[in-house]
């Protein structure tokens, strides 16, 4: 076994090649010892080429090929005319699991929430709708019954609610106003007795 | 399943994938050969290069290929693509060629649609067929059917339970069974309910198979592949001629339909069946003359054929032929020394062979370089002294064939990307070599004009866009594609060969452990 690193004297010379992937690349590499053989000329073979080669044209031309997007530095006129149109891919959505599928999904939160928020403004708008038609209700039975055709419950109904609204109409705000002075609404006039009433005075004079 | 596999067979089927399918589904390839990962799992793994719409689809496009298997778990839907699936892909250019002869242009065309489809129904496959050649129904529906006959296609599961995330599979009945009716779609549109579209939309009348999908059968097709190897092996022994060889291939034929697919031997076959087979085929021998022949293809063999005996033969063959391309003749006659002679010593190789002293050494040193054989020392004294230490070689053809595979793995992704490099170098040339057919077939077309002036024309433009060392770079490139292309595929062959081999020994020790097994029972008890 020791005669065997006195038979190799140094590793064989290692080569500097060129070559392009992406970029240009030097590796350096050992040559063969030997010539390789020569590649077949059968007939078979060659026939396998091109079958391999319409496949990979095939394949290229498929849905099922993606080519990586380039980033070009600068527009060219020519890319939106050469950009080629291909079938959407469509695959059998039942033989694949649920989490795949790419297409509307019926089972998400987010319509589920506005769908509620919906009903809410629904309903909120439905009530305040029902209220105002209540009171336009009422003004316009109060307008609408012409005195002749008064009921005693009638009456007493309107009486009832005419006493409200008397009420109601006693206690507005237009009776407040004094016409245009300069007096503050809200100034209150306690009069003289408020301070007087000092018998405690113990204030001390600070 | 990962135990088996090595980084350089997923560089390999990485590479692979990125030619057939793109650069991302490559990204997404690359992570699910080497786990087995839920969905969840991958889009952490890959958020910053895809968006999850791409991943579905790519995963989709996986699945649709029979690349990407997947198993429900407690965790959920767990992915993974098993390498075999993606290597299948090599072997399509051989088993085409293979169907051609045996069935046809039109079957191999069938083929080919399904390969390309991934997964397609029978009427489907049968209308791209008949636009794509140009040939009878009838024609392509007999060829359909002769292929499932042979069991090369086989169905896809039906769904039985769509209403879990995962969908459950119902075992297969008939895998092999034609639809009873196809092809009964038409343009008819089918009238939809008012309610659920606002516009008009027009859905055809569906075939009555739209549902049942047919994919590739591998197994039979690797068993075709093997066949065909075993055949090429015969056919090399000078002594047989062509009517023998046409023989054997009958005679595998029989031994195909009654055994298991990657049985390593088969039932015995009579001599019976062999002739009866023979005459449906017209291979025009009397009986006697096929008992006379089959007694020289196998005398004691009494009817078993032995694929991994074959197989065993066919591996030391390429190794051999390996051998003699890297190193020289003298090394192939070591090898087959050793491998007939088992464990030898250096001096015993020196009388064998008729080599000298020095000669012996360095042939065996290279080889052990190389790892085509091994070296065991056997020390006869108790203090391990290297003066009284015996150096057996042998050779241990699993070890050779693995690192062999992994080789042809490393040349073949080597030569894919080299052929990618190349074409992409002189994509430019391409491009205008292109854009010039098509000015030229374009004045062809053109009738306003006579022979004389279209011919001028072309000629001018054929100047214009390219030059003579244009000419000259475009044939070289031709040429050195071609050549690439034939040494992917016959480096695939090789690699089949291996794989192949180490599959049958596999099932050889899983059987002797098994019998071992039982007569440790049978002991016990």
């Amino acid at each position: 076994m020791a005669a065997y690193t006195a038979l190799k004297k140094e590793p064989p010379p290692l080569y500097p090649v060129v070559y392009y992937y992406d970029i240009f690349i030097i590796g350096f590499f050992w040559a063969l010892t030997r010539d390789p053989l020569p590649l077949s000329n059968a007939k078979e073979l060659e026939y396998m080429v091109d079958i391999t080669h319409e496949l990979l044209q095939r394949f290229h031309d498929s849905p099922f090929y993606l080519e990586k997007e380039q980033k070009r530095d600068f527009r060219r006129y020519t890319d939106k005319y050469c950009s080629t149109k291909k079938d959407e891919f469509e695959p059998f959505w039942n033989r694949i699991p649920a989490e795949l599928n790419w297409k509307k999904r019926s089972k998400d939160t987010k319509p589920a929430a506005k769908k509620r928020r919906t009903e809410k403004l629904a309903t909120f708008t439905e009530e305040n709708l029902q209220r105002l038609e209540q009171a336009e209700n009422m003004d316009k039975s109060k307008e609408a019954v012409p005195p002749e055709e008064k009921d005693e419950e009638l009456e007493d109904e309107q009486e009832e609610h005419g006493i409200v609204e008397d009420d109601e109409e006693a206690i507005s705000d237009e009776d407040y106003l004094e016409g245009e002075n300069d007096y503050v609404q809200t100034y209150f006039d306690a009069g003289d007795d408020f301070d007087a009433d000092d018998d405690n005075i113990d204030e001390d004079a600070y | 399943m990962f135990r088996d596999m090595t980084t350089v067979e997923v560089d390999l089927c990485v590479a692979i994938i990125q030619e057939y399918f793109g650069h991302d589904a490559a990204l997404v390839g690359k992570i699910l050969l080497t786990n087995m990962l839920t969905f969840h799992g991958l889009i952490m793994d890959l958020k910053s290069k895809l968006s999850v719409k791409q991943i579905r689809r790519i995963m989709a496009i996986f699945e649709h290929h029979n690349i990407l298997i997947y198993t429900a778990s407690e965790r959920g839907v767990r992915y993974t693509i098993p390498i075999e699936n993606v290597l299948r892909i090599l072997r399509i250019p051989r088993s085409m060629v293979i169907v051609k002869l045996m069935y046809g242009k039109v079957a191999e065309a069938i083929f080919e649609e399904i390969f390309s489809q991934g997964k397609i129904s029978c009427s489907d496959c049968i209308r791209h067929v008949v636009e794509r050649l140009q040939c009878e129904i009838n024609e392509a529906k007999a060829k359909f059917v002769r292929l499932t006959e042979s069991q090369l296609l086989i169905k896809c599961p039906e769904i039985e339970n769509a209403e879990y995330d995962c969908p459950v599979f119902a075992p297969l009945v008939d895998p092999f069974m034609m639809p009873s009716q196809i092809l009964d779609g038409s343009d008819e549109i089918v009238p939809m309910e008012e309610n659920l579209r606002k516009r008009k939309a027009t859905i055809y009348k569906p075939d009555s198979d739209a549902n049942t999908l047919w994919s590739i059968n591998w197994p039979r097709v690797e068993r075709f592949l093997r066949d065909e190897l075993i055949v090429g092996l015969i056919s090399q022994n000078e002594l047989l001629d062509e009517t023998s060889v046409n023989l054997a291939r009958a005679v595998l034929k029989v031994g195909e339909i009654k055994a298991d697919l990657i049985a390593s031997q088969s039932n015995p076959i009579a001599v019976q069946e062999v002739s009866k087979y023979a005459r449906e085929h017209e291979i025009k021998l009397s009986r006697d003359e096929i008992e006379q022949k089959l007694s020289i293809l196998g005398k004691e063999s009494s009817g078993i054929i032995h694929y991994d005996l074959a197989f065993d033969c066919i591996c030391r063959q390429n190794i051999e032929s390996a051998i003699r391309e890297k190193l020289d003749d003298r090394s192939v006659r070591i090898f087959r020394l050793l491998c007939t002679k088992g464990y030898l010593e250096e001096e015993q190789m020196e009388k064998l062979a008729m080599l000298s002293s020095k000669e012996v050494k360095e042939i065996c040193y290279v080889l052990l370089d190389h790892n085509f054989i091994t070296i065991r020392p056997i020390h006869r004294t108790n203090d391990f002294n290297p003066v009284r230490c015996l150096y057996l070689y042998s050779v241990q053809l699993q070890q050779v064939a693995k690192s062999l595979v992994c080789l042809s793995s490393k040349a073949l992704r080597n030569v894919i990307i080299r052929r990618q490099a190349e074409a992409k170098h002189n994509e430019t040339l391409t491009d205008r070599q292109l854009k010039m057919e098509s000015v030229i077939s374009n004045i062809k077309k053109d009738t306003n004009m006579d022979e004389e002036t279209k011919n001028t024309q072309i000629a001018d433009v054929k100047e214009m866009y390219l030059t003579e060392s244009d000419i000259v770079k475009l044939d070289k490139l031709k040429r050195a594609q071609t050549a690439l292309h034939k040494a992917a595929l016959e480096l695939e062959q090789s690699l089949f060969i291996f794989q192949q081999y180490l599959l049958f020994k596999k099932s050889s020790t899983l059987q002797i452990a098994d019998k071992k097994k039982s007569r440790k029972k049978t002991e016990i008890v």
